[in-house]
């Protein structure tokens, strides 16, 4: 299932006062099976780049082709795309419309040519999944719910199709800590059964968790590509393009700041952790 | 006399299947000019509470006064909503224009403002949400971060007492994010002005004079960060992660190494340990 963009550039409003290059000849393969993070600062473009990817705009120039195929070729099926692929949307709780939270998350199989029997599964096992009471919240309203709760349900409309791909825009801002720690496990566990996943966020700690691999974009730009345990060592860098980098990632930097010889590479607190000890037993140099 | 006292309320919003409550025997007092930071898993009752703050929903059960206004008072509504701004966690819904600079002038024309004074408004908070020049930019042309920041600066135009902020960073990169709470940090220090902050981030709370926790729609905890944040087995058993700093001060502890307080910053962490050496 790779997704492969050649020299894709997108132009909102062309020719008006309010034309927007939001992305310049952006060139990029991502394989099957990959654990894309895309960040990059607020207006970078990283949304823009989701919906051309999901077929949802057309490219201003260049192509994107799906599994070999051109997504915007005159004779491509489109529902292929939609079978293949799951978005989750920057905020995807304005979407809920459905009287329950259970019709709510089967509305996606309504075209799946799933069985009745197997379309009720999906929905009970994507509620769950999420972290949510099936039998508790299956006929309340969705426009009843907290924040919080609203997010799982959208994210569960589309885990409930099983895509093999899954794109996620922010998918863990409004999350508890234990809702986004226990979301980041399910991304992981699909992914080793084969799902691609491609997860935009602002939250270097779960990316560098995570992600194998970092793409940021700097003003329609592709600025880094790279495997995520060098993507966040230079540091001057990464401000300039405005991407925060993990906890870990800051400690061991402040710690070299205090003379302390740290690797760069360090971003998570499991390989931080036995620096910290060794250090503050005072047999580190 | 606390700038919001609330006593023993609670709320259900009565809802078919839904019978319990969705904040049950809440009772607080907020200083003038104190920063209160509320964490809590998502359904724990955060946004109910702070919307009885800003008059958004009716006192059911129990006692509130905000700013000095009785808000069991229906007559005292506008008065309190005047007192008390609030910034929603979707910024989606908080825009009545497509234009920047009208939809921040709509806000302070309801509010009284002279015509004449209304662009100064507008300028400055666009200054201090770090957005200045956007007055005659569209909203729809604003990705998530941005609007969420013109969000804010429509809230700061009405110059109220007390802010409520409701997740308003979670959509954020890290620079907007420090933009904001460094704004927060401003009005706080400088105005005088009371901050209510729900946040996810623990990070976040850190900043705060008191941290408030909430729990199946109960406050269960407050504290000064240093004592709620470090505790480990409170915040766990409320659905909550302490600061990374403290699981390393933690971890340190049972390999035997003793730092002299419990850092809840990576900076104080690192000096912590620095000092060690
Ligand atoms: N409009 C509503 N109608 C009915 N029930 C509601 C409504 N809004 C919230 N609830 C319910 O009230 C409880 C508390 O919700 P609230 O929005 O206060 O939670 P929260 O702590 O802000 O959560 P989150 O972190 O997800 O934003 C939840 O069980 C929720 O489902
Ligand atoms: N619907 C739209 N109409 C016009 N301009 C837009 C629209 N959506 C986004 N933009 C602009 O395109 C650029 C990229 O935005 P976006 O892809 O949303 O960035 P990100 O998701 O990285 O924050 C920004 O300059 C933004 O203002
Ligand atoms: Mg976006
Ligand atoms: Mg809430």
């Amino acid at each position: 299932m790779s997704i492969e963009l050649s020299r894709v550039s997108y132009t909102y409003s062309p020719g008006t006062v309010f034309e927007t290059v939001a992305l310049q000849e952006i060139n990029l393969t991502i394989e099957d099976g990959e654990y894309l993070g895309l960040m990059g600062k607020t207006g970078c473009g990283k949304s823009t780049l989701l919906q051309l990817m999901v077929g949802l705009m057309q490219p201003s120039r260049g192509q994107i082709f799906v599994d070999g195929k051109d997504i915007n070729g005159r004779d491509y099926v489109r529902a292929e795309l939609r079978r293949k692929i799951g978005m989750v949307f920057q905020y995807p709780e304005i979407q809920l419309f459905e009287t329950s939270v259970e019709k709510d998350v089967a509305f996606g199989l309504k075209h799946s040519g799933l069985s009745k029997a197997e379309a009720a599964d999906n929905v009970r096992w994507a509620i769950e999944i999420v972290g949510l009471d099936y039998d508790k919240i299956r006929s309340v309203s969705p426009f009843s719910l907290s924040g919080g709760e609203k997010r799982r349900v959208a994210i569960a409309g589309i885990l409930a199709a099983k895509p093999k791909i899954l794109i996620l825009d922010e998918p863990i801002a409004g999350l508890d800590p234990k809702g986004r720690d226990a979301f980041l496990d399910l991304t992981q566990k699909l992914n080793a059964d084969g799902v691609t996943i491609i997860m935009v966020s602002h939250n270097a700690d779960a990316l560098s968790k995570y992600a194998s691999r970092i793409i940021i974009l700097d003003s329609g730009r592709l600025a880094l590509d790279s495997p995520s345990k060098d993507a966040f060592k230079d540091l001057a860098r990464l401000e300039t393009l405005g991407v925060g980098v993990s906890q870990a990632r800051e400690v061991a930097h402040l710690l070299s700041q205090c003379g302390f010889q740290t690797p760069a590479d360090i971003i998570r607190y499991e390989e931080l952790q036995p620096l910290l000890l060794s250090i503050a037993r005072g047999g580190h140099l | 006399m606390p700038i919001i006292q609330a006593k023993n309320l609670s709320h259900s919003y009565g809802f078919e299947g839904k019978h319990n409550r969705s904040i049950e025997d809440i009772t607080l007092g907020v200083k003038k000019g104190e920063w209160i930071a509320i964490l809590g898993q998502n359904g724990s009752g955060k946004t109910t509470f702070v919307k009885h703050i800003n008059a958004l929903l009716p006192v059911q059960q129990g006692e509130l006064t905000v700013a000095g206004y009785d808000a069991t008072n229906p007559a005292n509504i506008w008065a309190i909503r005047q007192k008390c701004g609030m910034v929603f966690q979707d910024p989606n819904n908080q825009f009545v224009s497509s234009v920047i600079e009208e939809d921040l002038s709509f806000g302070l024309e309801n509010y009284g403002v002279p015509q004449s004074e209304i662009p100064g408004h507008v300028k400055r908070a666009l200054e201090i949400v770090g957005m200045p020049g956007f007055e005659m930019k569209s909203t729809h042309m604003l990705s998530g971060g941005q609007k969420q920041r013109i969000a804010i600066a429509g809230v700061l135009a009405i110059n109220p007492d007390i802010i409520v902020f409701d997740e308003a960073t979670a959509m954020l990169d890290p620079e907007g994010r420090q933009e904001v709470i460094g704004t927060i940090q401003r009005l706080h220090a400088e105005e005088g002005k009371t901050i209510i902050m729900i946040s996810h981030l623990v990070e976040e709370a850190v900043y705060a004079d008191r941290v408030v926790i909430f729990q199946q729609g109960r406050l269960v905890a407050e504290g000064t960060p240093e004592v709620v944040l470090s505790d480990v087995a409170l915040l766990s058993c409320a659905g909550l992660k302490p600061p990374m700093a403290v699981r390393a001060y933690h971890d340190l502890q049972s390999a035997g190494v003793h730092l002299p307080t419990i850092p809840l910053t990576n900076k104080a962490l690192v000096e912590a340990i620095c000092q060690l050496n």
